[in-house]
């Protein structure tokens, strides 16, 4: 069944093929959202619409391209929008109390969330409990954390340093601070998985774990890695968000994990892992903020568009799977087996 | 003719002394010893299961062996895994490519050792070195194409290229040319010639005599993870390698049928399946066992797996009783009274975090039902009728999981059985169990056919048992069916020969 679909477009040539068509199938399914939304919402097609899906996809995208790394290996980090409001609330409690350490905020986040993706990747390498466990495990156990901690509080956005304040509502070149920022992580993101020995070791490792194992690939130290630098940007951008909300309360970012997943999948990041790239996932981000900020401007119930949401997860990742059985059959001789499975 | 070192070295590339290896209460391998010279081509032969793989990880790091060593030009080496093997210049290369699919030939070749400027990965540097490499090898293929475009071909000659550095002392080339065409063979025989040229060590582990004729200088026989003998190439022929790598200790043997066969049960005509097999004929008639041999990757598996609808692909016609029956998939042929059970038992036959009970139950659950609830009185009778018959150990609560190699065979046996089929399709029915066992298998495939008037299919690597237990053999040959022996007949030499025999230029395409 998968076969004739694959090959009306041209992709019996092989996985390669299938891999390097899926950033341009999400390019087109944004524009097509683009058209349509246009059409039917005259407003959509607005330069202050669009900045609006930009920030809102911004954070998104910076969330987008942390979660990109676990995925990369195969994992996933269920327990991002936990860390994201764990460190947005105790940074900017502790900041709030402790007005010396106001400079110190930014480190601290990081600090606090790479902690966190530490604990993360030491759960699934060392005790070797599968990934979706385990983050579901820490999704539930940060959040508890957090409201353990606030005791029903909030911090009130009076009581945030004042230079975050600003550079939340801050615009440079037109654009909010936020879609700058958001690029540059996304782009520092894209440089280390392209150019730095981890990063293209994240993907061998995805690619083939069996086949990391005999090249001596140290599979602790890229997994944790994945889970640290992921728990670092969740922490830096718990703290945008938080900002950017204003009065904090301990449900800062609960159920993002869900968002980000889609975003990542829908940009073409193999939930497999060993394929897609950062921006790819940025634009997902983007798509899934110009699917959200289209239905709104149309009056469509928040019902429909968490449909809407849930349709695309399924048909991202369905292409995904489709994309991967070429791949797998390509390089296996059990492919008779796998495929018959 | 033992392990005498060749006059020219004094020194051997690779000493093998005293290794043994055992999995559990399986001895894989038996104080194995023996010596591989400098620059030479080493063909390492033997049936599977004969120990070649455990010697192979055990060489490279993959496993640690129970008791003896390795010494690697007269050093002892311990390596706990291949990366370390590689940096003393141990490399092996195996039958199903390690590769990464969704990364370029130039990053396949350059993992773990990324040429660097600065931080950064040199992407052009990674891609010149890899175009060297390929190029020094003789094998035409662009650096940045993906590892998921190539075929297996390819891709061995991708891992091949990055097992070649500088400094190679031994390469093990396990199977190297079971995916090969004869051309691709060949540039492949001429690699291998130019690497003994530079004074690398090269082992050729084959089932390909034509080509063991060709390269080796020394041929090493395993049997049953002992070693056999050691000899150069001119002091071994083909009949002596051939009973070198058959004879055997232990003697089954045969039970003469005295009910008569039925008639046709399963017939089978004009089975292809692209790139495969082709062109299969054969029948199967009531209480027959028919055993097919052949050599691992000759296509007998996959021609069972093809008529319980494993490959919907393939053409030909198959019928069941007369009736024609379209191998589509498994859920078809099962309705038609055909069964399989393949070779991987812990995988696909039994469901080992489940009690024998509930094993046996599982395909006929519906029939136990009552109202629509599973009656555990009837899954508890049906289980414990089954464990009498076959003579199973444990209760028929106990976990599988907790059953020997054996007793699961039993098991994931009493589980069709239940169902009264057919045919019977066995792959490796006795791989990995004790001789004990083995032959109540045996006893329980001879009741099944003669008095459950089965059809039955085996693969069977294990030529002692295809002479026990079947009345007729079809040989595979790289596809193609190369001999039908009648069991009056058949010899292990007889049966080698047809599997082997002959240079091998009809490759199935």
């Amino acid at each position: 069944m998968s076969t004739p679909l694959l090959q009306r477009f041209k992709l019996s040539g092989g996985g390669g093929s299938a891999l390097k068509v899926r950033v341009i199938g999400v390019l087109a399914f944004q524009l097509l959202l683009v058209v349509i939304f246009g059409v039917l919402a005259p407003r959509f097609l607005s330069w202050d619409n669009a900045q609006s899906i930009l920030f809102t996809a911004a954070i998104l995208a910076m969330a987008a391209a942390g979660q990109t790394l676990v995925v990369l290996t195969g994992n996933l980090d269920l327990s991002v929008g936990s860390i994201m409001g764990l460190c947005a609330y105790v940074v900017f409690d502790v900041a709030s109390q402790h007005t010396w350490l106001m400079g110190l905020t930014v480190p601290f986040a990081i600090l606090l969330g790479a902690a966190l993706g530490a604990i993360n990747g030491l759960l699934v390498t060392y005790l070797k409990i599968p990934a979706m466990v385990a983050t579901l495990g820490t999704l539930s156990v940060y959040r508890g954390m957090v409201s353990f901690y606030a005791n029903a509080m909030e911090v009130t956005s009076g009581e945030l340093p004042g230079w975050i304040r600003d550079l939340a509502t801050a615009r440079w070149l037109g654009l909010s601070s936020y879609v700058w920022i958001a690029a540059g992580l996304v782009a520092l993101v894209g440089l280390v998985l392209s150019r730095l020995p981890w990063g293209r070791k994240l993907y061998a490792y995805g690619s083939n774990p069996r086949a990391a194992y005999y090249y001596g690939l140290n599979e602790n130290r890229i997994l944790i890695g994945a889970y640290v630098a992921a728990g670092a940007i969740a922490g830096f951008v718990g703290l945008l968000l938080g900002a950017q909300v204003g009065n904090i309360n301990s449900l800062v970012a609960s159920g993002f994990e869900m968002q980000v997943l889609a975003a990542v999948v829908i940009g073409g990041v193999s939930i497999w892992g060993g394929s897609g790239s950062v921006y790819g996932a940025a634009l997902g981000a983007i798509v899934l903020a110009t699917i959200n900020n289209g239905l709104v401007l149309l009056g469509v119930q928040e019902f429909y568009r968490l449909l809407f949401q849930g349709v695309a997860i399924v048909a991202a990742v369905a292409v995904d799977a489709l994309v991967q059985k070429r791949v797998l059959s390509a390089t296996s001789r059990r492919s008779i087996l796998e495929v018959a499975a | 003719m033992t392990a005498e070192v060749s006059p020219a070295a004094a020194v051997p590339r690779l000493s093998i002394q005293g290794v043994s290896k055992s999995f559990e209460a399986i001895h894989a391998l038996r104080d194995v010893s023996f010596d591989l010279a400098p620059g030479e081509i080493h063909a390492l032969v033997g049936e599977n299961g004969a120990g070649k793989s455990t010697l192979v990880g055990i060489i490279t790091g993959l496993r640690q062996p129970n008791e003896g060593r390795v010494l690697l030009n007269g050093t002892e080496v311990h390596f706990h895994n291949p990366l370390e093997a590689r940096a003393h210049g141990v490399a092996a290369v195996f039958q199903d490519p390690n590769l990464f699919p969704h990364l370029s030939i130039a990053e396949n070749i350059v993992t773990g050792a990324y040429p660097r400027k600065g931080m950064l990965l040199d992407r052009a540097a990674m891609r010149k070195l890899a175009r060297t490499k390929l190029e020094q090898l003789g094998f035409d293929l662009d650096p940045d194409r993906l590892v998921a475009e190539l075929t297996v071909a390819e891709a061995q000659f991708v891992e091949i290229a990055r097992a070649v550095e500088p400094g190679l002392q031994l390469l093990i080339l396990d199977e190297p040319t079971s995916a090969l065409t004869p051309s691709e063979a060949g540039r492949l025989y001429t690699m291998v010639e130019t690497l003994k040229a530079s004074g690398t060590t090269v082992v050729w582990i084959s089932h390909r005599m034509d080509e063991i004729r060709t390269l080796a200088d020394t041929i090493t026989v395993l049997r049953d993870g002992q070693h056999v003998t050691t000899a150069p190439a001119s002091e071994l022929d083909d009949d002596a390698m051939i009973k070198a790598m058959v004879g055997r200790t232990v003697a089954l043997q045969r039970v003469p049928r005295t009910e008569p066969l039925g008639p046709v049960r399963l017939k089978v005509r004009d089975l292809n399946l692209a790139g495969t097999f082709a062109d299969i004929s054969f029948d199967v008639a009531e209480g027959e066992i028919v055993a097919i041999a052949g050599l691992v990757g000759s296509g007998r598996s996959e021609i069972q797996q093809a008529i319980f609808g494993l490959s919907p692909q393939v053409t030909g016609s198959i019928e069941v009783d007369g009736e024609a029956a379209t191998p589509d998939s498994p859920a078809t042929m099962a309705r038609r009274g055909v069964v399989y059970l393949p070779e991987d038992r812990d995988a696909e036959g039994v469901i080992s975090s489940m009690s024998i009970q509930a094993n046996v139950a599982l395909p006929s659950i519906g029939k136990l039902a009552t109202a629509g609830f599973v009656d555990p009185r009837k899954e508890r009778s049906l289980a414990a009728e089954q464990r009498e018959a076959l003579s199973i150990k444990g209760e028929v609560e106990a976990l599988v999981s907790s059953l020997s190699g054996g007793n699961r065979q039993k098991v994931a046996l009493a589980r069709w059985l239940a169902t009264h089929p057919r045919v019977l399709l066995l792959d490796e029915p006795t791989h990995g169990i004790d001789v004990g066992t083995k032959v109540q298998v045996h006893d329980i495939m001879r009741r099944l056919a003669r008095e459950g008037r089965m059809a039955i299919l085996m693969v069977s690597s294990d030529l002692p048992e295809v002479l026990a237990v079947s009345d007729r053999v079809l040989v595979i040959r790289r596809g193609r069916l190369s001999a039908t022996i009648d069991i009056d007949d058949a010899t292990q030499e007889n049966i080698m020969a047809a599997a082997t025999a002959g240079r091998s230029e009809e490759a199935v395409r």
